[in-house]
């Protein structure tokens, strides 16, 4: 392939460098043009990249040779100690094409939504720069050929995110968010990182292809391959915002909404999906770890989701879905759906980014009100985006044909063959994220307006660059299933087909659980059926009855008040690790440090100075003494030497 | 034998001074004279002459040893400037100066146990009188006598020593002895007949153990030292000086004469007393200092550590201490005379010089500051100065005989050694209560042109010496 | 060009500055040490990449002990000389601005211990090793003593005591190891002896284990006291909180090297049997202080101090590499050398700012400053990320080779040591949130950004942090076949 494509990280980098150092000095208008255009151009070229290997799958397939699609492009050697050797180059193949594809789509389309959203921000140039900043890495990340590249962009996504999230520093809540999210994705980090060492022990390499092809060779459940898959799998937590890691994301929701959808939903938080599907091999040959991957995954879906039940905050809630949704993604990969996991983040960064970005939109109309509670009746004032949010909240429902419905689908379809409860957890899942979106949406854009006089006359629609974006995203959330649609309607599944080159290792070694058609249909239809049940009942209670959350300081009964809490997560871990952390700190310092390891130190200067304080009182100063003492020294030597 | 008679000159000299009246034209003279002594010494390089069948012999190791102390001695003269001046009879000072000179030269050019002995009292005889020569001064009375009572008794010692020796070898001379000693251990294995030694061999031991006796005290070591303190601390300063330089470089030649000329072969007899000598004086000598508030008394608890590393070199016995002695005698009392000088300078009529007289002398004076920060930190070891080699040379040969605790110990004491050596450096350079910190220009400087020029010649050879010592050592201890 | 240049010009340079009594002096030492940086540049493209010590000069200093003044560079000394050489004009300059009283004193100390540094990390004799040792540590206790904080005295002081009773251990050993060779080279009657590097690694390796252990413990304690290693650290904190700034970047940047280079150079292949028993335990330690001192570090209140524990943090996880005996291990130690050396004088530089401004490095009183002063918010912002081992920063690099490498010799070890990846996140964040984040007080309100000549070195310190991380290839290369030789050395006589 043409090397030109090693570019693709580079527009943004430059974008970041060009803003970060003479941003001050650009006009709002040229930043922008920067900013959006880099990515641009990046989207270019990745679907030039995109073409190139469609073009090679098709050639192999008229033909009928087998190929893997996937092009190196070495740019040079980063660090090499010993045996030890990682090279800075990129890997283009199916997989990190449809990553690009994403990250640039996406990315492109919440860079121009930014353009309206931050244009008062004093900081706008600021903004602009971390945000091409974070594309550059993220591009890096899906990019790198090797483990240790892909670290880099995972620790670079984490940087731009504490920046991110941060961005307005003088708030100290905000900054704490930023500091929990990057000690929490450190945590999980450093799983990654000893999993990288050990892939580097037992493989002598981290370059996928060496690692993946020495990986043949090896056993399943081999004690080794579990724990590197394991530690790996800490580091998905991490940045994936997986039980027990999650809490960090929800808090994320300080930074700016673009910043929302962009990092916190649509793509940095799938890193950890890229990693697990991009070390499919590994897994497969672990089924251990694929348990755990899936059971994970499977109850942080439910967890989140129960909370998503009760919170008032419009992104809060929408976070807790994307965590319930990113659970579903480890519950595909842990059931061996590799591509029903990357399906599901394609459609998921669609529906999701454009629920932030319509909730961005509101809450621009609100003048930064975020509590639902004081929402209601917007659609009238706020047209698109009231229809946009509607079919990204019906997309995440899984209902037919919506995007959502196609990938959601294919998951549990999977996880029915592979262990039914997981599949009936699953429904019960999707039932619960139907109810909350659309309690969500009836109670922002239904019923009459519940906020303040002056907040109601300045209710408007958002200006053309933040209501463009939405519109894209919203006819992709509806037709971006076609890229995916099960045999069993006749489709054929493309993104199985253009993926197969990296699974079909995967995929050969799981013995592969064939259902008839007909289960697959009953399947279908139970999942959708409850999901309009469920959101039948939301419209009773919210549109109907027109019920309210409860107020913050109103009687509730402890079950819901525990889960409107999030379980109180935040200080068990605060009590369970923080608190106790500062508390050694501090008791090591006054204890262990000065009162024992420093006194020891000084005792024996003090020891010294005491020593010399007594043996100076033999210095008498009478002469009869000293003459004695000499006798007696020269008596002990006589009985020394003669006796 | 020029250099006694040089010597013996001067001090004639010295008492004529005081009737022909050019008493102010005696320092030149005698300073000549030094350099005239030294001029021999050289000259007579590798000549290894005998005088008085065996008397005296001025082999290279009496001639370097003479070299130091006449180097020393001339370094002397030069900072004793005020002792001088001030001083009524002072042309008597010369000559009992001079006399002890002779006597040290004597100690390090002896080949016979009778001209240890009068070395031994030529030396010391005149340092009582010194000791006492500020007659005024309580303090300098009671050292004189302490020194003097003290003396006496450990002359004792050695004349008994010697007895006893001469009683078991028949002779005073020790290349007779030494031809002895050379067998002994082939008597021990009963190779060779030697029917009286088997009983007269407590004569043997009780001989070597007392004049090790006299001559510990000499040097000042544990647990013959406790004369030192006090008599430093009472005599005058430049007294003092003489006495911690040259009196020990002296007295250390000696021993290391006797016992390699004499006692190598019989090790047995006197290797573990040393050892342990060794261990206390250092220790002692170390941690005592620590508490000391007047530096005189320090430095004379310093001078009693010393001893103790040198007697570390004489206990190893190899082909490095002669070496080894030779140079840290003389790195030793270039620092010595160094710190001396600085002292004589600050003492103002009488009072103690306690660590607050140093305070903030950086400012006051950086020079001075600058040759006592050297002089400190050559005592306590501090490379690339003259006496880190020295302690370094002294361990290693130590080491290479297997005396592993007793460096790590000595080790110890060194480290003891620098905290007092450092708080003088840092009185020196931290602000004080006297000198408050920032108002440099109000504080009373001390002028360096305030100082004699005979100090400041000292000041700077101390300095050069202890760093050209310290970086060429092999200038001197390939001499050996 | 040869490396007895590189000791000597600094060490002529001091005595020129100490006779400048005028302000004049700092431009001086600065052109001085700007000389010296070029000349070792100079010396960096002389160099040829291979395992020897080149640019050699060997001449006999004291004949009849086989004493040799014999300095040259082998890949490692290379990279720590260029360190030395970069910091010392960055040092300079961070003092252009800041009240110094004599300053002619202050820079001639700082130029003779420039030259110190550079004898240390080339000499090839041991007794030469030595004198340099020591010769390093008396002018940054007059720096201290000279221009510290208050009760300077007592700590410097200790601080003092404490590494020479360590170097005078080492000496002890040295001079054992010694005593043991047998110097083919000038066999000139009666001495058999010399100081040679490669006869005392011959010398060393054949002495019993007993003897090797107690030489690797007295000349692992010198050097961990150095470093310093838990527990022989306490000296530390309050010596980098007591010194002018300067003195502590000296201190934390350079000396603090000696330790870890002692370790490579005289320590793995003197006594590789005493290594093998005893390196383990040296591990352990190093661990236990990475975790001690970075859990202290957390609660903090000054940041100079939670600076100087974070340096222990991180210096732990260096020698713990380094006795890992991996290649992995040792590449990553010099690494990490350079940079911790660059990072932490850029955090020591940041603390001198702060405190140049608001007079106080109180975290608690300051916050805010990110809002009127960018530049420096920015700067230190990235040398904190250095510092936090962020990929593509310099920090990186040596930490994953060391992790790496300790991996390799133990995977839990590795994974405790890992923790100081979250630890230093948490109480680098914390502080440069409450130090540089937030409102405005009325002690920050005044802050005013960087000076030109702060802007230069904050500057260069930037540069170096990225262009490290992004590209360290020159570097490792540099230092690949030294390393390999000493691992080489340190084989375990089983597998030879």
């Amino acid at each position: 392939m043409n090397s030109i494509v090693a570019l693709i990280p580079v527009f943004p980098l430059l974008g970041f460098l060009v803003i970060a150092l003479f941003g001050k000095k650009l006009s709002k208008g040229l930043v922008s043009v920067i900013g959006c255009g880099t990515v641009l151009a990046s989207l270019v070229l990745s679907i030039y990249a995109f073409s190139r290997i469609l073009g090679d799958l098709g050639v192999a397939n008229a033909f009928n040779v087998g190929t893997d699609a996937s092009y190196t492009i070495p740019l040079f050697n980063w660090i090499h100690a010993g045996n030890f050797n990682a090279d800075f180059s990129f890997l283009i193949d199916p997989l990190s094409v449809i990553f690009l594809l994403i990250i640039t789509g996406v990315g492109f389309l919440i860079h121009v939504y930014s353009i309206g959203y931050m244009h008062d921000d004093p900081a706008f140039a600021r903004f602009f720069s971390y945000l091409n900043l974070f594309i550059f890495f993220m591009l890096l990340l899906v990019l790198g050929d090797n483990y240790l590249t892909m670290f880099v962009g995972w620790e670079g996504v984490g940087l731009c995110s504490y920046l991110l999230i941060g961005f307005w520093f003088k708030n100290t809540e905000y900054n704490k968010a930023a500091n929990k999210a990057f000690i929490m994705n450190r945590i999980g980090d450093l799983g990654f990182l000893l999993g990288i060492i050990l892939i580097f022990i037992t493989f002598g390499s981290i370059k996928y292809t060496e690692v993946f092809d020495t990986a043949g060779s090896f056993q399943s459940n081999q004690a080794v391959m579990i724990t590197i898959t394991l530690l790996l799998f800490i580091g998905a937590t991490g940045k994936s915002a997986q039980i027990p890691l999650y809490t960090w994301l929800p808090d994320a929701m300080a930074g700016p909404t673009p910043v929302s959808a962009l990092i916190h939903a649509a793509t940095m938080v799938t890193a950890g999906i890229y990693m697990i599907a991009r070390s499919n091999i590994l897994y497969t040959l672990a089924p251990i770890s694929m348990d755990i991957v899936a059971g994970v995954g499977l109850f942080t879906a439910i967890y989140a989701a129960t909370i998503g039940l009760f919170q008032n905050d419009i992104k809060k809630v929408l976070a807790y879905s994307t965590v319930s949704q990113l659970g579903y993604m480890f519950l595909a990969l842990g059931v061996g759906a590799y591509t029903g996991a990357v399906f599901h983040v394609m459609t998921h960064a669609f529906f999701k980014a454009l629920l932030f970005l319509a909730a961005g939109s509101v809450i621009h109309a609100m003048s930064g009100e975020q509590d639902i509670r004081k929402m209601g009746g917007l659609k009238k004032s706020l047209r698109i985006t009231f229809l946009t949010f509607m079919l990204g909240t019906i997309a995440i429902s899984g209902i037919f044909p919506f995007s959502g419905f196609f990938s959601k689908d294919e998951i549990l379809g999977h996880a029915f063959t592979y262990n039914k409860f997981f599949w009936l957890m699953g429904v019960l899942g999707s039932v619960m994220t139907a109810f909350y979106m659309f309690r969500l949406f009836y109670l922002t854009f239904f019923g009459k307006f519940r906020g303040t006089k002056e907040q109601e006359h300045h209710l408007h629609e958002s200006p053309k660059t933040m209501t463009i974006p939405l519109i894209i995203l919203a006819v992709l959330s509806v037709i971006g299933g076609i890229f995916g649609i099960p045999e069993v309607m006749g489709g054929k599944h493309f993104l199985k087909e253009f993926l197969e080159p990296v699974f079909s290792a995967s995929d050969f070694k799981m013995l592969p659980k064939e259902m008839s058609h007909a289960t697959e249909i009953i399947l279908m239809a139970v999942a959708v059926l409850a999901a309009i049940i469920s959101i039948y009942s939301a419209y009773y209670l919210f549109v109907k009855k027109g019920n309210l959350p409860p107020a913050d300081n109103a009687p509730i009964n402890p079950v819901q008040k525990t889960i409107y809490n999030k379980y109180y997560a935040d200080e068990f871990y605060a009590k369970l690790f923080m608190k106790p952390t500062d508390w050694l700190s501090d008791k090591l310092h006054r204890f262990v440090e000065i009162k024992f390891i420093d006194r020891a130190v000084n005792f024996v200067g003090e020891g010294v100075t005491w020593t010399s304080a007594q043996v100076r009182l033999i210095q008498t100063g009478h002469i009869g003494f000293y003459i004695f003492a000499m006798v007696i020294g020269v008596i002990l030597i006589l009985l020394y030497k003669l006796i | 034998m020029k250099i006694l008679y040089i010597l013996s000159g001067l001090g004639v000299i010295a008492m004529l001074a005081e009737i022909f009246k050019f008493k102010k034209f005696l320092l030149p003279i005698v300073l000549v004279g030094l350099l005239g002594a030294i001029a021999c010494a050289i000259k007579d390089w590798n000549t290894d002459i005998h005088y008085y069948n065996n008397m005296l012999t001025f082999n290279n190791y009496a001639l370097l040893f003479t070299c130091v102390i006449c180097g020393t001695a001339f370094l002397w003269f030069m900072m004793s400037g005020n002792f001088f001046k001030e001083e009524s009879n002072r042309t008597d000072h010369y000559a009992l100066i001079l006399f002890a000179l002779i006597g040290a030269v004597i100690l390090v050019s002896y080949s016979n146990m009778v001209m240890l002995f009068l070395g031994i009292e030529i030396l010391s005889i005149p340092l009582y009188v010194l000791a006492g020569s500020r007659k005024d001064d309580l303090s300098s009375n009671e050292a004189a006598l302490k020194y003097f009572l003290m003396g006496a008794v450990a002359s004792g010692f050695l004349l008994f020593g010697i007895a006893l020796l001469y009683g078991f070898f028949g002779t005073f001379d020790l290349h007779e002895i030494q031809r002895v000693t050379g067998v002994m251990e082939e008597w021990k294995n009963g190779r060779m007949g030697f029917p009286s030694f088997e009983h007269s061999s407590v004569l043997f031991y009780g001989g070597i153990i007392f004049m090790l006796v006299g001559l510990s005290f000499k040097v000042s070591s544990v647990p013959f030292h406790f004369w030192a303190p006090d008599v430093y601390q009472g005599a005058p300063t430049q007294v003092t000086a003489f006495m911690a330089s040259i009196v020990k470089t002296a007295a250390f030649a000696a021993f290391l004469r006797l016992f390699m000329m004499c006692f190598a072969g019989a090790e047995s007899a006197w290797g573990n007393i040393i050892w342990i000598m060794s261990a206390l004086t250092i220790l002692i000598g170390n941690i005592t200092a620590v508490y000391q508030s007047n530096v005189k008394r320090m430095l004379a608890y310093s001078s009693i550590s010393h001893a103790g590393y040198m007697l570390l070199a004489i206990l190893s016995m190899n082909e490095h201490s002669a070496g080894s002695v030779l140079y840290y005698a003389a790195a030793y009392s270039v620092s010595t005379i160094g710190a001396f000088a600085i002292l004589s300078i600050l003492e103002k009529d009488g009072e103690a010089i306690t660590f607050d007289s140093f305070a903030g002398l950086g400012k006051r004076n950086p020079l001075l500051a600058f040759a006592m920060t050297i002089a400190m930190l050559s005592l306590s070891g501090i490379p690339p100065l003259a006496g880190f080699f020295g302690k370094y040379y002294i361990f290693t040969s130590a080491l290479q005989s297997g005396f592993l605790w007793l460096v790590l110990i000595a080790v110890l004491g060194s480290l003891i050694g620098v905290y007092y050596y450092f708080r003088v450096i840092i009185k020196m350079y931290s602000p004080s209560p006297t000198l408050p910190e920032g108002k440099g220009e109000d504080v009373q400087l001390l002028p360096f042109w305030e100082v004699g020029w005979g100090l400041k010649f000292v000041l700077v050879a101390t300095i050069l010496l202890s760093l050209l010592l310290g970086i060429f050592p092999d200038a001197v201890i390939r001499l050996l | 060009m040869n490396t007895a240049v590189l000791i000597g010009f600094p060490l002529l340079a001091s005595l020129l500055v100490l006779f400048i009594k005028s302000e004049q002096a700092k431009r001086i030492a600065f052109a001085f040490s700007i000389i010296q940086l070029a000349l070792t540049v100079y010396a960096l493209t002389k160099f040829k990449i291979n395992a020897e010590p080149q640019m050699m000069v060997d001449l006999v200093w004291i004949k009849s002990l086989g004493i040799h003044f014999k300095v040259a560079m082998d890949g490692i000394s290379l990279l720590l000389v260029l360190l030395t050489n970069v910091l010392v004009p960055l040092i300079i300059l961070s003092s252009f601005n800041r009240e110094i009283k004599n300053r002619n004193s202050f820079y001639f100390l700082i130029l003779l211990m420039q030259s110190a540094l550079v004898g240390v990390f080339t000499a090839q004799d041991g007794f030469l090793f030595y004198i340099f040792w020591e010769m390093a540590l008396i002018p940054i206790w007059f720096i201290c003593l000279l221009w510290g904080g208050e009760n300077r005295a007592r700590i410097t002081f200790k601080f003092f005591v404490y590494t020479l009773a360590g170097s005078l251990l080492m000496l002890v050993g040295l001079i054992y190891v010694y005593l043991q060779t047998d110097d083919v080279t000038l066999g000139h009657v009666g001495v058999l002896r010399t100081f040679d590097i490669q006869a005392l690694y011959t010398a060393g390796a054949n002495l019993s284990l007993a003897e090797q252990t107690w030489i690797f413990w007295a000349m692992f304690i010198a050097f961990a006291i150095k470093m310093p290693v838990f527990p022989f650290h306490t000296w530390q904190p309050d010596t980098y909180v007591v010194a002018p700034t300067q003195g502590t970047m000296l201190l934390s940047g350079i000396m603090l090297k000696m330790g870890t280079y002692g370790l490579i150079r005289w320590l793995l292949p003197l006594v590789p049997t005493g290594v093998e028993q005893w390196g383990n335990a040296a591990m352990i330690l190093s661990i236990i202080g990475i975790l001690y001192a970075s859990i202290i570090a957390i609660m903090q209140k000054d940041f100079k101090r939670l600076i100087a524990y974070s340096s222990i943090a991180h210096v732990g996880l260096i020698s713990a590499g380094i006795f890992s005996l991996t290649t992995q291990g040792i590449q990553g130690g010099i690494m990490q050398m350079l940079a911790h050396g660059i990072n932490v004088v850029g955090l020591f530089f940041a603390a001198d700012v702060l405190f140049n401004r608001t007079k106080t490095n109180e975290i608690a009183q300051l916050g805010g400053i990110r809002n009127i002063a960018p530049g420096f918010a920015t700067a230190f912002m990235i040398v904190l990320l250095g510092s936090v081992a962020l990929p593509l920063t310099n920090g990186f690099v040596g930490e994953f080779l060391l992790l790496n490498g300790i991996y390799q010799y133990d995977a839990w070890m590795a994974a405790f040591a890992g923790l100081t990846v979250i630890l230093g996140a948490v109480y680098m964040l914390r502080s440069y949130q409450r130090t540089m984040l937030g409102e405005t007080n009325s002690l920050t309100s005044s802050f005013t950004d960087l000076s030109a000549n702060e802007k230069i070195v904050f500057g260069t310190i930037v540069i170096l942090i990225i262009a490290m991380g992004v590209y360290p290839k020159p570097l490792l290369d540099i230092a690949e076949p030294a390393v390999m030789r000493i691992t080489e050395l340190i084989q375990p006589m089983e597998q030879l």
